[in-house]
């Protein structure tokens, strides 16, 4: 299909400037994933759910599978990639410390949403605060304590600034 | 993957969202936080040819303070106004506090970043937090439609049916108002959900305004038992006029309440269970709202 089922969208991913023609209906982690070459955000219900496909839309968490990619024209997009490109990262770090995955599916997801509730204002830094903000992210492999420690530590050594 | 091919508009004025709206009528559909419609459109439940993406008009996400005619301090949001940022806003907090902290409560962190208060309202599913707390709440619901009339429909007038409101296909929008609950009020919201994060079962607001130690008014409404979120009138008149003001037997009030509502089976728990869990939720967030309130002496 192409003209008016195609749209170009200019956004800028993990700090460069990119433009792609998708098609109307893509998603943007579909887009993600496949148009630009970004297999962090993992697709896992592709309804909203389990957060796997989590990414920061002007530094929110959001489902990236839960918009479309023109919705994201103009935007700022980061995800796990972007993250601690130099392996400094405070919250990565944290998770590895803390043994805070099992397979890893789930991972980018938690860490995007970690990072978004500690960039929030007036954050809730305790283990029950960090519950609620990661009760979008679901874990298949139950490393639900030491995901929350791993955020935990990284709220206290600074808010997880990288 | 959304297999029904549409267009994609991004109007930047409402003028324009209007005159899209009017052109393609039924066959076109709002999209602002996309957190109902793009699962309805995954699922082909809703297929439309055009998309109106409203995320670009600036109008639509203000929010501020403001007098009615008879001076009373009105909160206005508008309806782009993400669940995240009626939780955040001081002024929401202050003003209308039983908003920020509805908000705060819907789904996850993911889904409050991008849901809309006017998303909720227009989706109006019956157990949707924002709809419950709308209707306890006496908020407005400001429209406009082609042509840029303006109307504002009550909460308590706004919703129909499950998924169904007053809104025609070229309608939008654009505001809710609710008067500020202030000093000397309290109130409470109480839910039931399977797991953190999902749609609730039963959901309850209550507020409550206490003055010298006696009940003044209160608002009790439940979402998740009937086609839309209700007002529990009866029990909120059996409140204010208890034959002993200082001690009125919420647990009796609130049980028939509960009793009285038609309830039908649901395909996650049995009408009996939820009727259990109305009066439960009736009786803890009633009692909340007024000692929030100050309590009654
Ligand atoms: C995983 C998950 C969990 C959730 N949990 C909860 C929960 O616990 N409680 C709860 O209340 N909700 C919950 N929701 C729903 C969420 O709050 C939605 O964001 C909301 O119902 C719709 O808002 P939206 O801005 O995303 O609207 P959209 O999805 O963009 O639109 C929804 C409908 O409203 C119409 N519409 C949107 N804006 C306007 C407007 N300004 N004027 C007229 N029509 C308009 C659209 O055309 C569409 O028909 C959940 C959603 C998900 C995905
Ligand atoms: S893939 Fe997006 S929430 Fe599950
Ligand atoms: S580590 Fe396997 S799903 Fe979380």
């Amino acid at each position: 299909m192409s003209g008016k089922w195609k749209r170009q969208v200019s956004f800028t991913v993990n700090g460069a400037s990119q433009s792609l023609e998708a098609d109307v209906r893509d998603t943007l982690l579909d887009t993600l994933r496949d148009r630009v070459g970004l297999t962090g955000p993992k697709k896992g219900c592709d309804e909203g759910v389990c957060g796997a496909c989590s990414i920061l839309l002007d530094g929110r968490a959001v489902c990236s599978c839960s918009m479309l990619a023109v919705e994201a024209h103009g935007s700022n997009v980061v995800t796990i990639e972007g993250l601690g490109k130099d392996g400094e990262d405070r919250l990565q770090l944290s998770f590895i410390a803390h043994d805070a995955m099992q397979c890893g599916f789930c991972t980018p997801g938690q860490i995007i949403a970690a990072r978004s509730f500690l960039d929030s204002p007036g954050a809730d830094l305790t283990a029950e605060g960090i519950k609620n903000a990661l009760s979008g992210n679901i874990c298949r492999c139950g490393c639900y304590a030491n995901i929350i420690e791993a955020v935990l530590a990284a709220a206290r050594s600074g808010g997880g600034e990288p | 993957m959304i297999l029904s091919p549409f267009e994609y508009h991004a109007p930047t004025t409402i003028d324009e969202a209007l005159r899209l709206l009017s052109d393609y009528g039924d066959d076109s559909r709002i999209l602002a936080g996309g957190q109902s419609l793009i699962p309805l459109l995954k699922l082909n439940l809703v297929e439309v040819g055009h998309i109106v993406d409203i995320k670009h008009i600036p109008e639509l996400s203000s929010i501020g303070l403001e007098a009615d005619p008879e001076g009373r301090e009105m909160l206005r949001v508008g309806a782009l106004t993400r669940h995240s940022d009626l939780e955040r806003s001081e002024i929401v907090r202050k003003a209308v506090p039983l908003l920020a902290e509805t908000a705060a409560g819907i789904g996850h962190q993911m889904v409050r970043n991008r849901g809309t208060i006017g998303g909720s309202l227009a989706h109006s599913d019956p157990s949707a937090d924002l709809c419950t707390a709308s209707i306890a709440l006496d908020a407005a619901i400001n429209t406009v439609s082609a042509g840029g009339k303006k109307r504002t429909v009550k909460a308590g007038e706004f919703f129909e049916g499950p998924l169904s409101n007053c809104l025609s296909a070229d309608e939008l929008i654009e505001s809710v108002t609710f008067p500020s609950t202030g000093p000397g009020s309290g109130h409470s919201i109480k839910k039931f959900t399977l797991g953190t994060g999902d749609f609730p079962i039963v959901v309850v607001c209550a507020l409550a305004t206490v003055r010298d130690g006696r009940l003044a008014a209160i608002a009790i409404s439940i979402g998740g038992v009937g086609g839309t979120p209700l007002r529990l009138k009866d029990a909120e008149q059996a409140l204010l006029s208890a034959a002993s003001p200082e001690t009125p037997d919420i647990g009796t009030i609130t049980g028939k309440a509960a009793s009285s509502l038609v309830i039908e089976d649901d395909p996650r728990v049995s009408a009996p269970y939820k009727r259990k869990l109305a009066a439960t939720l009736l009786r803890r967030s009633v009692a909340e709202a007024i000692g929030k309130a100050g309590g009654i002496s």
